[in-house]
């Protein structure tokens, strides 16, 4: 089921937010538990069982691994543990790459699997992983109650499309949470923002992509705002979806870490990846990066950890050879800012950075969605002249002047501009006054403005779902 | 606790418990008069439907179809992305002082291929051992002019003219984009109006030889209310258009027969105004295969029409040149039952009279069978 739907807003939200409120405590995280698991199988109803059975592995090895504590064998179920989560990762998402590649290295002629990918497998794989590896690792209690375990791995709000929720962070949460018209209304504000930044920008931005792609007058220029249109596409439509996640959790008493944090302000491409999909960043580099040795090692033992754990960013991002490059391009970058950029950055002004990491980050971008190589390759060799096409055209004109609106309205939204200048309000009594009169009634007609976008049946999937 | 989190709990939950009530007390509607389609229906459940996913899709379609005041949120939609955010296009649509026009970018060769086969083969069946000629036609659509005048983007009409006329070689073309103007065309219809294209007739009827029949004489009626087809699709909410038709002695005194339902009826039937699709006025409607009959016509000529919908208002300007004039819509009678249908093709001239639209929209064409 997606956020960005009728059936979500005004059939499975008011019914899920009814019952919770209705019962007891005790039952809270049930009514949770099994509302997810239907939201989860209104999408996916076969592979609702394998939700079920990562619950029930995630749990069952928790248990073993508790009891095995200081034994050889909580690190045999530990090992076990990771590796039927993984199997079911690489057997779901990863074996037609495997076997189209072998095809295609021994020019053999092995059927693909005629497998759908499960919506949200790499998400809760990875939420399960950290679970066992947690409570391996003594950074985790053993959840004793499949429940609320269960509760923790299906929680609807964070379960397709992140952002990563660790163990820890909803630990005393899925035990005891506090539920306020303070959690409701902030939850329920920042829901509304998320859910227009995913269907008011992300999707129109989504419409000039389309619309770059069907052109037959295509110009230099034109490549550049597709470049442009599409990571502010991105952002608009991860961070939308995350702003909902938690904003659903505040409204049910959960607090999750944020995801975003303004990434297209950064100075450096490792600034940006702590800014951008910060639960996947700081996941690998706790399960990964740090366990490899981290930056504490030898040059060339670091080079190493960083390719690894960039190779398998892009590789989690999809079962393409599309994603494997454009996470080893980051790794490019990283080495580059260590060893060399970083000194340069320190003596020129701050603006050549800024569009250094701009610059960088789009085109990772339009490596991210070409559909193969060839096309990854064709548009930015567009980006940069080399395809023969005018520098401008009228079809960049039209679609600039069309889009144009949005286009300034994701920019600024992607900078901290608003936020800052709301707070600078708030510093003044009358003016903070006048925004928390304002903020109602702007949740009630983002929600109105974004139903009539469904009515009139203009909602996509959100991208982070093939992941 | 702060007062403006109450407030905003209170405005959040009575949007989604009220749209959710509105939504189990709102009684299904079968039809969309706007998109002229039918609606979404409550699906059938059935294991089979929800383990496939097929009812879930369903439903989805059903909860977006039959959503409380639906054409209101449309409009709200619309009016957002013209006027909020200012997009040039919504739903394939744009809007310049009043105009709607349907805006087509992609030039789709196939059709212009299967269009020509057609014709072809029309004219390889019934036409090329006539002693009458044959000659083609074509009506550019409101957004030739609308994106000349605006700004906005269209297809090639010159690559789509030249594949026509180089496609079918056999025929006289008669260029008429010189002939009309934005203004020619309803402000929320498709179509032309009929007052606005005496200059179109007269190049047609110049070139077809009966120009000298027709006076040119005419009485103009208005219809008002009309809102055009594109008015409903596009959900704009924009003033009505008025219908023009023109009509003197002669055109009140044809008759048009009917082969499908063998009934005779006027040139104008006027109470088709209160129809659904009011421009079924001019001949009827969508109609297979019609005769006009002209009592007072002072040769005995006749003619073969081969048109769209477009040709429903043009034709009857022509009525004064001819005895009797065939119209024919390909799209809902096989051409090869023509012959049979008592159509005389051996001394009339034929006329292929269609719209951009029609020819770039991969057409389908009635075939024996179907």
């Amino acid at each position: 089921m997606l956020f960005s739907s009728i059936p979500f807003l005004y059939y499975f939200l008011p019914i899920v937010i009814a019952l919770y409120f209705i019962v007891p405590f005790k039952l809270k995280n049930f009514i949770l538990l099994i509302s997810s698991l239907f939201f989860y199988f209104y999408g996916e109803p076969v592979y609702v069982i394998l939700m079920l059975v990562a619950c029930l592995s995630s749990y069952i090895h928790g248990l073993l691994i508790d009891k095995c504590r200081g034994t050889k064998w909580a690190k045999f179920w530990v090992g076990s543990s990771v590796t039927i989560s993984l199997l079911m990762l690489g057997f779901f998402k990863y074996s037609n790459f495997f076997i189209e590649n072998v095809n295609a290295i021994f020019k053999s002629d092995i059927a693909l699997l005629g497998i759908a990918l499960p919506i949200g497998i790499s998400f809760y794989t990875f939420q399960t992983l950290s679970y066992t590896i947690d409570v391996y690792r003594g950074d985790a209690k053993v959840q004793k109650s499949f429940v609320r375990l269960a509760t923790y791995v299906a929680l609807f709000p964070q379960l397709i499309a992140g952002p990563i929720v660790r163990y820890t962070t909803v630990e005393e949460d899925l035990t005891e949470r506090k539920h306020s018209f303070d959690n409701f209304g902030t939850g329920a504000t920042r829901f509304a923002i998320g859910l227009a930044k995913k269907v008011l920008i992300a999707d129109v931005l989504y419409e000039f992509c389309n619309a770059f792609r069907a052109s037959d007058d295509k110009s230099v220029v034109f490549y550049w705002l597709y470049a442009l249109a599409f990571s502010m596409h991105i952002y608009f439509d991860f961070s939308g979806y995350s702003d909902m996640a938690i904003g659903l959790g505040r409204i049910f008493g959960f607090r999750f870490l944020e995801n975003f944090n303004y990434p297209y302000i950064s100075k450096t491409v490792a600034e940006f990846w702590r800014r951008w999909h910060m639960s996947l960043g700081t996941w690998f580099r706790d399960y990964v990066y740090i366990p490899l040795g981290g930056n504490r090692v030898l040059k060339w033992r670091w080079l190493f950890n960083t390719l690894v754990v960039w190779l398998l960013t892009g590789f989690w991002h999809g079962a393409a050879w599309t994603f494997i490059i454009w996470g080893l391009y980051f790794a490019l970058f990283l080495m580059l800012e260590k060893f060399l950029l970083n000194k340069f950055f320190e003596k020129i002004p701050r603006v050549f950075s800024h569009i250094y990491v701009l610059v960088a980050v789009m085109i990772s971008f339009v490596v991210f969605n070409a559909a193969d190589l060839a096309e990854a390759l064709s548009d930015i060799g567009g980006m940069f002249g080399t395809l023969g096409v005018p520098l401008w055209s009228k079809e960049t004109a039209y679609y600039l002047s069309s889009y144009g609106v949005v286009f300034i309205v994701g920019i600024i939204g992607a900078t901290p501009l608003v936020k800052n200048a709301v707070l600078k309000l708030k510093e003044n009594k009358k003016a903070c006054t006048v925004i928390d009169v304002i903020e109602p009634v702007f949740v009630a007609v983002l929600l109105i403005i974004v139903t009539a976008c469904f009515v009139n049946g203009s909602f996509s999937p959100f991208l982070y779902f093939r992941f | 606790m702060k007062v403006k989190n109450i407030v905003t709990t209170v405005v959040f939950c009575l949007l989604i418990f009220g749209f959710f009530v509105l939504c189990l007390l709102h009684k299904p509607v079968e039809m969309s008069e706007s998109e002229r389609r039918p609606l979404a229906q409550f699906p059938e459940i059935s294991w089979q439907g929800v383990a496939s996913g097929e009812t879930i899709g369903d439903f989805d379609d059903y909860t977006v179809d039959q959503f409380p005041f639906r054409e209101a949120f449309r409009k709200l939609y619309t009016w957002y992305r013209f006027n909020v955010v200012n997009i040039k296009e919504t739903n394939g649509f744009a809007e310049e002082d009043g105009y709607i026009a349907k805006v087509d970018t992609e030039l789709c060769q196939p059709s212009l291929d299967k269009v020509i086969n057609k014709f072809s083969a029309i004219y390889e069946q019934l036409l090329k051992d006539s002693n009458g000629k044959v000659y083609l036609s074509i009506i550019p659509d409101k957004n030739y002019f609308f994106s000349k005048e605006y700004g906005h983007l269209s297809i090639d009409y010159d690559k789509l003219v030249t594949a026509m006329r180089d496609g079918l070689p056999m025929m006289e073309y008669i260029d008429i984009f010189d002939t009309l103007a934005l203004d020619d065309y309803y402000k929320t219809d498709t179509h032309w109006s009929q007052e606005k294209i005496a200059e179109t007739v007269n190049r047609i009827a110049a070139a077809l030889g009966c120009a000298d029949r027709i006076s040119g004489d005419y009485k103009i009626n208005t219809l008002y209310p009309f809102y055009g087809v594109y008015h409903a699709q596009s959900a704009l909410d924009l003033p009505a258009d008025t219908i023009y038709y023109l009509t003197n002695e002669i055109i009140d005194a044809c008759t048009v027969f009917d082969y499908e339902t063998n009934q005779t009826f006027p040139i104008y039937t006027l109470e088709k105004f209160e129809s659904k699709e009011p421009y079924d006025i001019f001949l009827g409607g969508t109609k297979a295969l019609l005769r006009i009959d002209n009592p007072n016509a002072t040769e005995q000529k006749e003619l073969v029409v081969f048109r769209d919908s477009f040709g429903s208002s043009l034709i009857p300007l022509l009525a004064e040149g001819y005895s009797s004039i065939y119209v024919v819509d390909i799209r809902y009678v096989d051409s090869s039952l023509l012959g049979m249908m008592g159509i005389n093709f051996e001394n009339a001239d034929t006329l292929f009279l269609y719209s951009t639209l029609i020819i770039n929209s991969n057409p389908s064409f009635k075939e024996f069978g179907q």
